[in-house]
This record gives C-alpha cells, structure tokens and sequence, in this order.
C-alpha cells in the first residue's frame, strides 16, 4: 500500500505513512517524482568517493546513510529513496532521517538549493533565517509566530533557483524544534510534546496546521550573527554570495555530488535577486522582542 | 555601484568581482580568443588609446590568471 503526499512541490509516493505530509491534492495523472520504499538497503557502496562512517556518496551519486541500530537510506537519482528500519519502536526516530538528510540528499541530487534557515511570512513577505546549528533560528522563529507571523519550515528551506528569475521557496511542513531552555522561557509545558530524539532534550512543536502554502518567490535572507547589539545590516550582493553559499545545508555530501560550481551559482543568482541582511544580536531571550520588533520594522515597505 | 558579475575560482574557494568593463571583457572571453584580437575589439567600443587598453586589459588578464580563474597560453 503506498500513498502520495505532496512535499517541496514533488508528489511523493511512499510506502511509509508520513503523517507530517499533506497528502497529493495535485492531478492524479501528474508524474510521481520521488518514490519512497522499504526494503534491504547494504551497509556499503562500493568504491565511494565519499567513504564516510555515517555517509557513504557513491560514484554513481548515490548516497547512502547509516545511523547504527536505527536506520539505513539509500538516495539515488533524485528519484528515490529505499529505507530499511533497523529499530522499529513507537518514537519512529527514523522519520527524523528520512524527512531530514535523506531528503536533503535528494534535494542536492534534484539540483534544488536546501538553505539552512527557517521561513516565514512576515507581512505578507516570504523571508529566510538563515544559521548553523545552535544560532537560534527556531526560537527566533518562534518569536516571530507569537507575533502572528506564519512558520512555512524550519531549521531548513529548500529553494528552486533559476539564472534569470528570483528563487522560489518550496514549502514543506511547518514545525519547530526548541529546547527546554526555551520552551521553559516561553512558559510551553515540556510534557505535552514529543521529543525530537529519545532522550534528548529538544522537543518537537507545530504552532499552526495550516494549509500547505503554494511555493513562492523567496523576499529576503537575514542571516543570524552573534554581536553585542542588535542590528540589522544590508549586505550588497557581492558579499551576500559567500554568506549564502556558506548556508548551504548537507554541503559535503553536495560537494562529493559534483555540485561545487553549481552551488556558486545557484548562490550568486539567489543573491541577485533577493536582499540579504545580517542580523547581529546578543544570543539572550531578553533581546528577542527587540530583535523582532528590529524585523519587523525594516522589512516593512 | 556593485560589482555586474561576481566569479568564483573552484581552486581555491575565492570570490572576485567584476565591474561593469571587466565584466564586458569576461563575457568577449566566454570563447577562447587571442589578447590582440580582444583588445582591438575593445578599441573600437571604448573611448582609449589602444596603448592603455592594452596596458589594462594585460592587467585584468594577469590578475586574473594569477587568481586560477583564466588561463593564459601562448
């Protein structure tokens, strides 16, 4: 039994439930893009050019990952993934690595641009946070939700770009990751919601079901800095291009795919396009509303 | 004003731009094509003795070959 959900644009057929998916309301004789199965899925590649203990990129552009007692996936052609569960149990920490890595993977081998950043609509404007892990993009992100804002991804946006025309953002579901620091600050009972991994304090939010947006042309990229006060700097679009490339989510495994001149690229047309500030604040959760309020007030025409 | 074209040497991860003339004399290179024959051709767009367009464009050229994003053969 498979069912097809819609995410990123690509109708996809799985053989797993995805409940996090909306289901594909598309034509019913639209092409199904990417199939998810499950099945035996080898510990190896053979003769990978990226022989990495978790991360195997073979030289055919398949990518393989293994998360010992877990998971194994098995990405190939932008088309497919095969997934053998090596732990089956109610947490399903599997679904973490097939809806995250293996789909990024597949992302990087369909050409797409995964950007390490939340997205939102502020005011009727689709923006980017852009940050590495721990920069605090998912409570920025909830800061700006409790504004009325609303979440279109987190942690990563996936952009389809194009030489002459702005990057389009793809949605794909909206949830948030936060620790307990910041649940704890934001009075949001722990109890009430799933972990992220088993034992690991990071826990699992939807602050909305809404409706899967339609993809969008992406407005503006704020790209999260550490700093002792909180500003907001445009940066020209040549200094934006290093910062957007450097954003580039799963970007080893990129680079083993051949994609090092197409990131460049894909990046430089991003930053053509779309305005790019950096966003320079102290890391505290008393500088958050000024942070928001700093946000929202030069993003607004 | 910006740089029209930003370039990325692959060798070495550096980002250069380019204003909007050497952005012109990047796009006549987008075909392989002899120093003498691009700088007659620039002779004729722009208003310069054919001695400093020479002088520049060797410039240009040496910058970038120096950067490993042309190469230069005799």
């Amino acid at each position: 039994v498979t069912t097809d959900y819609l995410l990123c644009g690509l109708r996809v057929r799985s053989a797993l439930p995805l409940r996090e998916l909306p289901q594909w309301s598309g034509s019913a004789d639209a092409t199904v893009d990417v199939t998810i199965a499950e099945g035996w899925v080898a510990d190896r590649l053979d003769d990978p050019v990226l022989p990495g203990r978790f991360v195997m990129v073979g030289t055919d552009g398949s990518v393989l990952l293994h998360i010992p007692d877990l998971v194994r996936l098995l990405v190939r052609n932008g088309r497919e993934i095969r997934v053998e569960i090596l732990r089956r149990d109610a947490e399903e920490g599997w679904r973490l690595f097939l809806l995250g890595a293996g789909f990024h993977y597949l992302c990087h081998q369909r050409g797409l641009f995964p950007l390490h950043a939340a997205s939102l609509r502020i005011g009727g404007r689709i923006v980017a946070v852009a940050g590495h892990s721990g920069s605090g993009k998912s409570t920025l992100a909830w800061a700006l939700t409790q504004r009325g804002h609303q979440l279109l991804s987190d942690d990563v946006t996936v952009l389809r770009t194009s030489p002459e025309a702005p990057p389009v953002t793809l949605p794909a579901w909206p949830r948030l990751k936060l620790w307990r620091d910041a649940l704890d600050r934001f009075g949001i009972a722990a109890a009430d919601l799933a972990r992220v991994r088993d034992g690991m304090e990071k826990y699992d939010l939807c602050p909305q079901a809404e409706i899967a947006p339609a993809p969008a042309p992406l407005d503006g990229i704020i790209m999260l800095d550490k700093g002792a006060e909180v500003v907001l700097l445009r940066q020209s679009p040549m200094a934006a291009v290093p910062m957007v490339r450097s954003f580039v989510h799963r970007d080893r495994v990129a680079l083993h795919l051949g994609r090092k001149a197409a990131l460049f690229t894909q990046a430089a047309a991003i930053a053509r396009f779309v305005p790019v500030w950096r966003l320079v604040r102290p890391m505290e959760f008393d500088c958050l509303d000024r942070t928001v309020a700093i946000i929202e007030e030069r993003l607004a025409l | 004003m910006g740089p029209e074209i930003v370039l990325m040497a692959i060798g070495n991860d550096h980002y250069y731009g380019l204003d909007s003339v050497a952005a012109d004399i990047w796009k006549r290179m987008a075909t392989p094509s002899r120093v003498d024959a691009l700088c007659s051709a620039l002779a004729a767009e722009y208003d310069a003795t054919p001695d400093s367009i020479q002088a520049d464009v060797l410039d240009l050229l040496s910058r970038l070959a120096e950067y490993g994003v042309i190469e230069i053969r005799s």
